[in-house]
């Protein structure tokens, strides 16, 4: 099996099927990595696929000295801040919602719900207290997080992916995985569970 | 109380191996006196815990087609173009009950809805008639109001609940859709969506589902306490903006308002889209003719019907 440094090399002297091989490969991880920021299976796959393309028109450019994640995951953090950027003013109405209502958290908590109808009310309420709390975390904590945890990434390599220092990876991970804490504490304390943050979005109506 | 030793930084350090070995002892010793800190190490291994639990998605079947279609469009864009491929246009109008059904067991032509054709704008008119506009055709609010009004024209009297759908800044007419007065809405909770849809039901739906044995009358409850009224006047509804922007997406977003399985719901146009975009198996079907409608709904969380609705 070659290595992915291997199939970059081929693709560049301008083996498509080196290609495939790529992205056979790394899909599910960059999806997932971009569904934990989006919460939205369509957009996350969309956001993967922007990857595999700035990778594919910019072939020549990797070098063998960076290790391929490292390169690859750059790739995604700058198609993250794209998008952030593309979606500022839209974030910006979606953040003052859900200050008020947290009708966007509430989407999301219920998306893990639908995916597991068989769960148990317990696992669902903490399923989704879970990704509430994740999608609380402010984005620079969050994108560390989730190479951490999703991606399985070392703070070395998390570093080199985001270009911070490693101090600066694991004071981000320390505070992302506190707040998640403080964040579960909370959401897990609200027995009545989701029904009530529609209620108040309702009752605001 | 917090522990305020710089050492409680490193607690999550340690869980995850990320710590040298005298580094990791200094933490361990300084937790195994602070009783602060030996909570807040099981608290934390409990949220990471907790966090690792939510499943992994998967990847869509037509992933690598879909990245093979945007890699040929943006080589086949003049240099500068190419960094992102043309995405799809959201507005799209369709008529017709939904079913999702594998594209082996698809009939004919005309009546499918192929992911590839992501640009195309799908106009329904009538029942089964479906008319589809030249690749890349944006239609204005306009326009599609007019097509609108002609397939309402061309619409059978005796299929009520085939009816067309229609975009509108938050406001929509249901004049087509019911004679009723007053309208219970209710955030679709069963969807997947991001942007989740608000289902319309009238009065006579919710006694219907009050007195059917298959809906669970707990949920039923549970449902109504969280739906809001609102008045159809002159045709119209409009959805209060506080309410609908949590579960349509941002304000000002165009809405569409459509018949599945005898349910209304209004969905943003956006999340309707990409619902149509990941489902590259979903084929737009017009109701088998004389086939009724399930007219009756069931709360959205609950029952086999539940299982039908489309979701994001």
């Amino acid at each position: 099996m070659k290595s992915d440094p291997e199939l970059m090399a081929a693709l560049a002297a301008g083996d498509e099927g080196a290609f495939e091989v790529l992205v056979e490969r790394h899909r599910q991880g960059l999806v997932n990595f971009f569904h934990r920021l989006v919460w939205e299976h369509a957009l996350a796959e969309d956001l993967a696929q922007d990857v595999f393309l700035k990778l594919y028109l910019h072939k020549e450019e990797y070098t063998p000295q960076a290790k391929f994640t490292t390169y690859l995951y750059r790739i995604a953090r700058n198609c993250w801040i794209d998008h952030l950027r593309r979606t500022k003013s839209e974030r910006k109405n979606r953040s003052l919602d859900a200050e008020t209502d947290e009708g966007k958290s509430l989407g999301v908590a219920l998306q893990v719900k639908a995916e597991d109808p068989g769960a148990t009310v317990k696992k669902d309420e903490l399923a989704d207290a879970v990704v509430e709390a994740i999608d609380e975390l402010p984005e620079e904590h969050k994108i560390v997080f989730i190479l951490s945890e999703v991606k399985g990434m070392r703070y070395q390599e998390i570093s080199e992916t985001l270009e911070i220092p490693v101090g600066t990876v694991k004071s981000r991970m320390f505070h992302a995985v506190q707040r998640l804490r403080k964040s579960l504490a909370r959401l897990l304390k609200d027995t009545t569970g989701p029904w009530q943050t529609l209620d108040e979005a309702a009752e605001k109506a | 109380m917090d522990c305020t030793d710089p050492l409680r930084e490193d607690l999550v350090a340690l869980i995850q191996g990320e710590l040298e070995a005298a580094r990791a002892d200094a933490v361990r010793a300084h937790a195994e006196g602070c009783a602060a800190c030996r909570a807040e190490l099981e608290a934390l291994r409990g949220a990471l815990e907790a966090a690792r639990a939510i499943p992994q998605v998967q990847v869509s079947e037509n992933f690598n087609a879909k990245l093979r279609e945007r890699i040929a469009t943006a080589k086949a864009a003049p240099a500068g173009e190419t960094q992102r491929a043309k995405r799809p246009s959201s507005r799209r109008v369709v008529s017709g009950n939904f079913g999702t059904r594998r594209r082996e067991e698809k009939r004919g032509p005309g009546m499918r809805y192929v992911a590839a054709a992501a640009a195309v704008v799908l106009v329904a008119v009538g029942v089964a008639r479906f008319v589809i506009l030249p690749k890349g055709k944006d239609l204005t609010a306009e326009e599609l109001m007019a097509l609108r009004m002609k397939a309402l024209k061309d619409e059978r009297r005796d299929a009520p609940e085939r009816w067309e759908t229609v975009l509108g800044e938050n406001a929509f007419d249901v004049a087509q859709a019911t004679q009723a007065e007053k309208l219970y809405l209710v955030p679709n909770v069963n969807s997947r969506a991001y942007e989740t849809c608000i289902v319309a039901y009238t009065a006579d739906e919710i006694d219907a589902m009050k007195q059917s044995k298959g809906v669970d009358q707990k949920q039923l409850e549970a449902m109504m306490q969280r739906a809001i009224t609102a008045t159809v006047v002159g045709g119209e509804i409009r959805l209060p903006k506080d309410f609908a922007t949590p579960y349509l997406g941002r304000k000002g977003s165009k809405l569409v308002l459509l018949k599945l399985k005898g349910r209304m719901e209004v969905w943003s146009a956006q999340a309707f889209d990409s619902y149509l975009e990941n489902e590259p198996n979903m084929e737009i079907v017009p109701n088998p003719s004389g086939a009724t409608p399930d007219a009756q709904g069931v709360p959205p969380q609950t029952g086999a019907a539940a299982k039908q609705i489309p979701a994001v």
